[in-house]
């Protein structure tokens, strides 16, 4: 494993570490508001200073750590699984299934994705889990249009063939052959969208959907402070300097695997 | 060939049927309408609800009124949006012939700025620094960057063109290096390596000629590639727009929404899902072409 | 494969760029009024470009934070409406501050007598022009006010009497000049109520010609002002031109241009690089700040009184609602959170208003508001605040909000809401137990309105019928004197009876670049340009 690897592998692990004991590690309340010390820059009380309402920033971020890595890893994680395998199933069958899973997916990628959350809302109500379940749907079609088309280039392969004719199951091909390509393509562009599902949950809060305060997320804490650049910069680059940590190593880190999986699509 | 062309036609026109239908009702039934827009917190007579709900069409069931739109679709009435003054249609082929220039020079820019950076990755001594620019590319999302770029133009006391192309264009292009670089550099590797390039370098063509002829190999595939990506494109956008208030077609969508424009938001729907969808279509099209393997039909 | 697939993706590009070329020429067809030169994207570019660059003083740009939300001015709710549309259109009367207070002065009226109790004659001024070159008339303004009455709502609310019945009988043009409005019974706020531009003046043809419903295109968008309609992208820019025939003051200003832009963030780079003359919408967290980079900021007390609405059919005990009010601290929001830039209500009238009252203030007193809640047996509840998107501010206040009452024991749940809809559940549906808004009232009697029973903007649905019988009385009252006891009376019994946590009254701060001069700007958020020149 390379240096940058390695690096990028302890921040995921620190950041992971710090989401899980959040309880433990904050020195305060992350909701303990007291107007009198707001905006304050780092000091030895607050490590990382205060946010607008006096709270701790430090305390916020692990919690918001928490909240994001949560949330994100769910409906990313969602949308991928199923996109994914569901492209990849429209591949293999094709067809009807293929047309009508095309259709629908087709629909929802020509859907902004401000609607689909104001659907969500108006179905499920705001909250966290609604909020994943926006997100999920906003991103799913982009995985299951790349998977598709990943898959089809894969199955015209000659070696594929060759396996059919030797007798592998259509399982096996899917997974072998077809799961392994994908891997590199489907990753990459997860960790690209990590951002987006970020800043989506910032999106979806103009609406009234979204983590209700005073609970932090990543996504809340940039776009709070972002307001704050001249005023308090500190503040505002705090939480878009470990969004943009994380993203670089979940991005070093696929890279890292792309290179075990030699094999690269062309197109999708 | 004929056949399949009209089946995906057939399929673009229930796409944008069905998208339309949805975006209708789920605007509709949120909670305020245009008559609370354009009162605020006040209320209107029973009288004057009752004459601009007959005006702006409130007043039929919801489902009669999608229908009505969709009958006035094909004749180019798509209404005359009381908050915008001006017809529906005039408003969104602006909004429209807007983002598509933007979408299209910013995809031209980044993509010509990925291949300078594919370019400096091949010569020895700079090679990682491309990628790390890559990589910190996709680390903050558009509207970060612009933030960025405006507040680095306003320290510098240079007068930033709110309302033009140039900074959603800027911007666009910062965000979508990190999403097309490592696609074309993957082609370009794949294509440097194909043996009509040993065949050229045997011949003594210098390092860029060679790149040049590994890009106009992969330049089928790319656009097929950047085509299926387009929605990642457009995300970036609607916040971009709102930034920097280049009147586009994400600035529209949020405005539309919360006036509770409903004729535009049909017609908005109706363009856009359009749009995708041809491109979708477009890029398996492409993709056909370029590989007929992956032609449409049972494997 | 490489040559078909090649010539397929020119194909392709080719068409993008077809589209590109027509749609730009297409584009070019824009709805400009009396601009007949058709601009491409590229020239505009161009343009905003040289614009920028010059040192034309005749150009004035201003940033707002949110777009109009209509062209049609009886339909203007928003401030940026007032803003932008208030210097197309003109009221009878007009609203000025001086001295720190409002005064409301004849504007398209040259003078005015009231005849008898329930009858007034007003006399128009000569020489008044619309845009589209028609002399102003008493017809003009007949049909203008009877279709303000008829479906503006706050036209409606503004001349309506305390039962909600409407207080003019009808509007008798006597010639071209002079008109008489007959009321039902004496109304006092009258000429106050003629001063807001819910009551401004337009043509009669287009009055009648959307007799039903908001105007809808940019042509029909006359009125008297000082500047028209040039230029209206929706969302996006407003540009305004200086009217030649105008009656009044010439402004110094030819081109004035509205900029939204929705983004603190860019309002604050805008201000600073000097993209734009005047921002409007400035936080108070950056004022400093402002100042150190070379911007000015001008402040002024605000009428927005912003509060914490108590919905008074679910919390009907009064002892509650003053409980709550005992339980915020007032003077920490002005100074930490506002950073001094707000001032603690002390009524609930802006002091701004003559004959706003200074009550007795509710000092932050967590025991007694503790002891007053359990007094009422109102303990241990939990309580959803509502608050809009539309302004981060008012989120940030929310969650104070929530602290101190979960202090004395209520916990409380926010509800962000987007804003329309927020309108909608407040207003109409009253389905909320505490919600955040601000109403900025344009007279002290319209301000007393909104808690009158089943008023529209009443939406605590507060309700006492002493209220409304003395804010009845207070209209027909012809003596002065008594008028303002009575208006002190109201104020004080409103007060106590809280159906809102009473919180401040927010200034209003507006920067500019060092070189505009003779801004002067009201405390309804809207700018003043009369006398507005660039150095």
């Amino acid at each position: 494993m390379s240096l940058g690897a390695k690096v990028a592998l302890s921040i995921i692990a620190v950041e992971l570490f710090l989401a899980l004991l959040a309880g433990f590690i904050a020195p305060h309340p992350y909701d303990k508001i007291d107007l009198g010390k707001r905006l304050e820059p780092p000091s030895p009380s607050h490590i990382l200073g205060t946010d607008p309402l006096g709270r701790d920033v430090f305390s916020r971020l692990v919690y918001a750590l928490r909240t994001t890595i949560t949330i994100s890893a769910v409906s990313l994680g969602a949308a991928l699984i199923v996109g994914t395998l569901l492209g990849i199933i429209s591949a293999i069958l094709g067809g009807l299934v293929d047309t009508t899973l095309l259709g629908v997916f087709s629909v929802m990628y020509a859907i902004p994705g401000l609607f689909i959350a104001v659907a969500v809302l108006l179905i499920m109500g705001s909250g966290a889990v609604g909020t994943a379940t926006a997100i999920t749907i906003t991103l799913a079609p982009m995985f299951f249009r790349l998977s598709r088309a990943g898959a089809r280039e894969v199955l015209a392969k000659q070696y594929v063939e060759a396996a059919k004719a030797l007798g592998a199951s259509t399982l096996r091909i899917a997974l072998n052959y077809v799961g392994r390509e994908l891997v590199a393509v489907v990753i990459p562009t997860a960790i690209y969208m990590l951002s987006d599902a970020i800043a989506l949950e910032a999106t979806f809060s103009v609406i009234g959907l979204g983590i209700p305060p005073p609970t932090p997320s990543l996504g809340n804490m940039v776009a709070e402070y972002k307001d704050y650049i001249l005023a308090a910069p500190w503040l505002a680059a705090i939480p878009v300097v470990v969004v943009a940590l994380t993203i670089a190593s979940l991005n070093t880190l696929a890279k890292e695997l792309a290179r075990e999986f030699s094999i690269v699509t062309e197109v999708a | 060939m004929w056949l399949y062309i009209l089946k995906k036609l057939f399929s673009l026109l229930l796409i944008i049927l069905a998208s339309t239908a949805v975006v209708y009702f789920t605007a509709r039934h949120f909670p305020g309408d245009s008559i609370t827009v354009l009162y605020g917190e006040t209320e209107p007579s029973p009288e004057a609800r009752a004459a601009l709900e007959a005006k702006l069409g409130l007043d039929k069931p919801v489902y009669m009124q999608l229908l009505l739109f969709w009958k006035r679709l094909f004749t180019g009435d798509w209404g005359t949006s009381v908050f915008a003054g001006e017809p529906v249609l005039n408003l969104i082929l602006r909004r429209y012939v807007n983002s598509l220039i933007l979408a299209l020079t910013a995809t031209a820019t980044t993509t010509a700025l990925c291949i300078l950076l594919a370019y400096i990755s091949t010569m020895k001594s700079f090679g990682g620094a491309s990628s790390a620019l890559a990589t910190a590319s996709t680390s903050m999302p558009a509207a970060l960057w612009g933030v960025v770029l405006m507040f680095a133009l306003a320290l510098l006391r240079v007068p930033i063109p709110f309302g033009s192309l140039a900074m959603p264009l800027a911007t666009l292009t910062i965000a979508g290096i990190g999403v097309f670089y490592t696609v074309l550099k993957n082609l370009i590797d794949k294509a440097l390596s194909e043996p009509f390039i040993g065949f050229y370098k045997a011949m003594g063509l210098s390092k860029a000629r060679l790149f040049i002829k590994a890009l106009h190999y992969i330049t089928p595939v790319y656009v097929t590639a950047v085509l299926y990506r387009m929605g990642l494109i457009v995300a970036g956008a609607i916040a971009t727009e709102t930034l920097f208030s280049y009147p586009g077609m994400g600035r529209l969508l949020v405005e539309a929404f919360s006036s509770r424009d409903y004729s535009v938001l049909l017609g908005w729907a109706t363009v856009t899902s359009a749009t995708l969808a041809l491109l979708n279509i477009l890029g398996d099209l492409l993709h056909a072409y370029i590989d007929p393997r992956t032609r449409e039909g049972k494997w | 494969m490489n040559v078909r697939g090649l010539f397929l993706s020119m194909l392709i590009m080719a068409f993008f760029l077809a589209g590109f070329l027509v749609g730009s020429f297409l584009s070019g067809r824009e709805h400009t009024i009396t601009r007949t030169t058709p601009t491409t994207i590229t020239t505009r570019v161009t343009e905003t470009y040289t614009q920028l660059a010059s040192t034309q003083d005749a150009v004035l740009k201003v940033a707002i934070p949110t777009s109009i939300s209509t062209i049609d001015i009886h339909y203007a709710t928003g401030v940026a409406d007032f803003e932008v549309l208030g210097n197309v259109y003109e009221s009878l009367f007009r609203i000025t501050y001086s001295s720190g207070r409002l005064d409301y002065v004849p504007w398209l009226v040259k003078e005015y007598v009231q005849l008898n109790e329930t009858a007034w004659l007003f006399v128009l001024r000569d020489g008044v022009v619309f845009h589209n070159g028609d002399r102003l008339s008493a017809y003009d303004v007949k049909a203008s006010l009877e279709r303000s009455m008829r479906l503006s709502g706050i036209g409606k609310q503004l001349l309506t009497d305390a039962r909600g019945e409407p207080v003019v009988v009808d509007i008798v043009v006597v010639n071209d000049t002079a008109f008489v409005i007959r009321l039902r019974e004496p109304f006092a706020p009258l000429i106050e109520h003629l001063a807001h531009l819910s009551t401004a003046i337009m043509p009669k043809s287009i009055a009648m010609k959307y007799w039903n419903g908001p105007v809808n295109s940019t042509q029909d968008v006359v009125g008297t002002g000082p500047f028209r309609l040039e230029f209206y992208e929706k969302g996006s820019r407003v540009e305004l031109r200086r009217f030649d025939g105008y009656w009044g003051k010439r402004p110094a200003v030819k081109n004035l241009v509205y900029l939204v832009l929705p983004d603190a963030n860019a309002r604050i780079s805008a201000i600073i690089s000097g993209s734009v003359d005047i921002a409007v919408g400035v936080s108070p967290d950056i004022v400093e700040t402002l100042r150190a980079q070379g911007v000015e900021v001008l402040r002024v007390t605000g009428v927005r009184l912003v509060l914490v609405a108590v919905n008074c059919l679910r919390i009907p005990d009064a002892r509650v609602r003053q409980a709550l009010n005992y339980a915020v601290d007032r003077d920490a929001l002005v100074k930490e959170l506002m950073k001094g830039y707000a001032q603690v209500a002390m009524g609930v009238a802006s002091p701004v208003f003559p004959n706003a009252a200074t009550l007795e203030p509710y000092a932050y007193n967590a025991s007694k508001a503790r002891d007053l809640l359990e007094e009422a047996g109102f303990v241990g509840k939990r309580l959803t605040l509502l608050v809009s998107t539309r302004s981060p501010k008012d989120v940030q206040l929310a969650q104070v909000i929530q602290q101190y009452l979960k202090a004395v024991g209520l916990d409380v749940e926010i509800v962000q809401i987007e804003h329309t809809a927020f309108l909608k559940k407040v207003f109409r549906d009253h389905d909320f137990d505490l919600a955040i808004y601000g109403p900025s009232p344009s007279s002290l009697y319209y301000a007393l309105t909104y808690w009158r029973t089943n008023a529209s903007l009443n939406g605590p649905q507060y309700s006492n019928p002493t209220v409304d019988e003395l804010l009845d009385r207070i209209a027909s009252e012809v003596s002065e004197v008594r008028r303002v006891e009575l208006y002190r009376e109201v104020q004080g019994i409103i007060w106590r009876d809280a159906p809102a946590i009473w919180l401040y009254f927010e200034d209003v701060l507006v920067a500019t670049r060092p070189g505009v001069k003779g801004l002067q700007v009201l405390p309804f958020q809207k700018l003043v340009l009369d006398d507005v020149h660039v150095v």
